[in-house]
């Protein structure tokens, strides 16, 4: 795995479940679902690597909720492992506490994380208009809170 | 061509699209003529785009170098499973170095504990083959008149150490009087018992005499009785254990006796050997080490077991 490519997975986790130890357990055994599917001796292709991890990251989350893991509902400083987070977390967190978690995860996966639309709607085998449709009401979403966030500011 | 218009609910879920630019020019050009119209579609276009920016904010999220190396490619099995370890709760951590232990020990067990439980069963089959005041009797010869021990009685089961294939043997002593050993044979054939002569020699020489004593064994028809060849040198002695025609058991004596100290006992064992055919053990060392041996010996044991007489004997 190439730093870069930990990085990615590494910010997925820690917007989703916005728990340090979760996110980086979450994150260590993503990483060897993507392992798996690496041949020996060698490194995925770029957009193969965001298939398989767009995948492997939908499975464990639903994993994590079908478990009710208290990572879900935690929203622990992040520390540790953590070197630099953005400033003003709480209209992210409001979202995290808020939205459903398709809206969550495309969100993370498109506008944070830049996977591109073809990518995400392959690897979870939907219309790319569906994906487009939920980003979209996620984004209108997460916009009324940063809104919100600041005036109560 | 007139433009197509748009109703507000339309440009409302136009509006990532439109943002994304993945509109059609003449759709984008009616989204823009409705975002003029409605101002509830302006205003959450603004929201949207207030949104992409804060999430291009988070993408400034960065991890401690670390994490990333423990997590890479390269990974540091060390570190790694050093947090892992942490994370885990004492239970798991309890019972996992229980395990640990358990399969080092156990690992263990053919090469240190099994020589040490044999060397305690060693020890112990010893302890039983002390006979008792009522079961010994028969110390059969030596050389001198008896040589009493320090507690002012010879032990002769004690001074002479078990055969490797006698450890773990029943051996009941019970031996007739000096002078009527021979009698004692023809009774013990005919009530099925079986005997076995155990010996010590002491001389100054024990590797030579060891040599001559191979080869005037081999002329008189002896045998080898055990697994070692006759003269096997075991600790500081010579081992010989053998099967050795009755009738020339006082020539063997008179050569015994010709080369040092012996002592002879007679003692009863479960192998029954054939009619005319005796089996003797007999060890070959130094006074040196005979009394070293001797200093060895558990005193209580000694007293455990409690006079013995000495004497000259003939089977």
């Amino acid at each position: 795995m190439t730093e870069s490519q930990v990085q990615t997975v590494a910010t997925f986790f820690f917007y989703a479940l916005m728990d340090e130890k979760s996110a980086a357990t979450a994150c260590k055994r993503t990483l060897a679902e993507c392992r798996k599917a690496t041949p020996k001796n060698s490194t995925l292709p770029e957009d193969k690597f965001l298939e398989v991890f767009v995948r492997a990251s939908s499975e464990y989350y639903e994993k994590l909720q079908k478990k009710n893991a208290k990572g879900l509902a935690g929203l622990a400083s992040p520390k540790g492992w953590i070197e630099k987070a953005p400033e003003n977390l709480g209209p992210w967190k409001q979202f995290h506490r808020s939205t459903k978690k398709e809206e969550l995860l495309f969100i993370i996966w498109n506008r944070v994380l830049k996977i591109p639309l073809p990518v995400i709607s392959k690897a979870l085998n939907m219309s790319e208009g569906t994906v487009s449709y939920r980003i979209g009401k996620a984004l209108n979403k997460l916009g009324s809170m940063i809104h919100s966030d600041v005036s109560n500011a | 061509m007139p433009k197509k218009e748009l109703s507000e609910f339309f440009c409302k879920e136009l509006i990532y699209d439109y943002v994304d630019k993945t509109l059609p020019e003449e759709k984008s050009k009616s989204f823009e003529a409705g975002l003029k119209k409605f101002p509830g579609v302006n205003s959450d276009l603004q929201k949207v785009k207030r949104a992409i920016d804060y999430c291009n904010q988070l993408e400034q999220v960065s991890f401690s170098p670390d994490f990333v190396r423990q997590v890479s490619g390269s990974w540091d099995i060390r570190r790694l499973l050093k947090a892992e370890w942490a994370s885990w709760s004492p239970l798991y951590k309890w019972s996992l170095q229980a395990l640990v232990l358990a399969a080092f020990l156990a690992g263990l067990y053919p090469y240190v504990f099994k020589d040490f439980l044999r060397s305690r069963a060693f020890k112990t089959t010893i302890l039983a083959e002390a006979p008792s005041e009522s079961l010994v009797k028969e110390p059969i010869l030596e050389n001198q008149t008896a040589e009493q021990s320090p507690a002012g009685n010879s032990v002769a089961a004690n001074s002479i150490p078990p055969t490797p294939d006698e450890r773990s043997s029943e051996i009941v002593a019970a031996v007739e009087p000096t002078k009527e050993a021979a009698s004692s044979v023809n009774a013990a054939k005919t009530t099925g018992k079986g005997y076995v002569y155990r010996g010590y020699l002491s001389t100054a020489t024990p590797e030579l005499f060891s040599g001559q004593l191979v080869t005037f064994l081999n002329s008189n028809g002896a045998e080898k009785g055990g697994e070692v060849d006759l003269g096997w040198r075991r600790n500081d002695g010579f081992y010989f254990h053998f099967i050795y025609p009755e009738n020339q058991y006082e020539n063997l004596l008179a050569h015994l006796k010709s080369n040092g100290r012996v002592r002879i006992e007679k003692s009863e064992h479960k192998r029954v050997m054939p009619e005319g055919k005796i089996r003797i053990i007999l060890i070959i060392e130094s006074p040196l080490t005979k009394d070293e041996s001797r200093n060895d010996e558990n005193q209580p044991r000694s007293e455990a077991t409690g006079p013995a007489t000495q004497g000259e004997a003939a089977p």
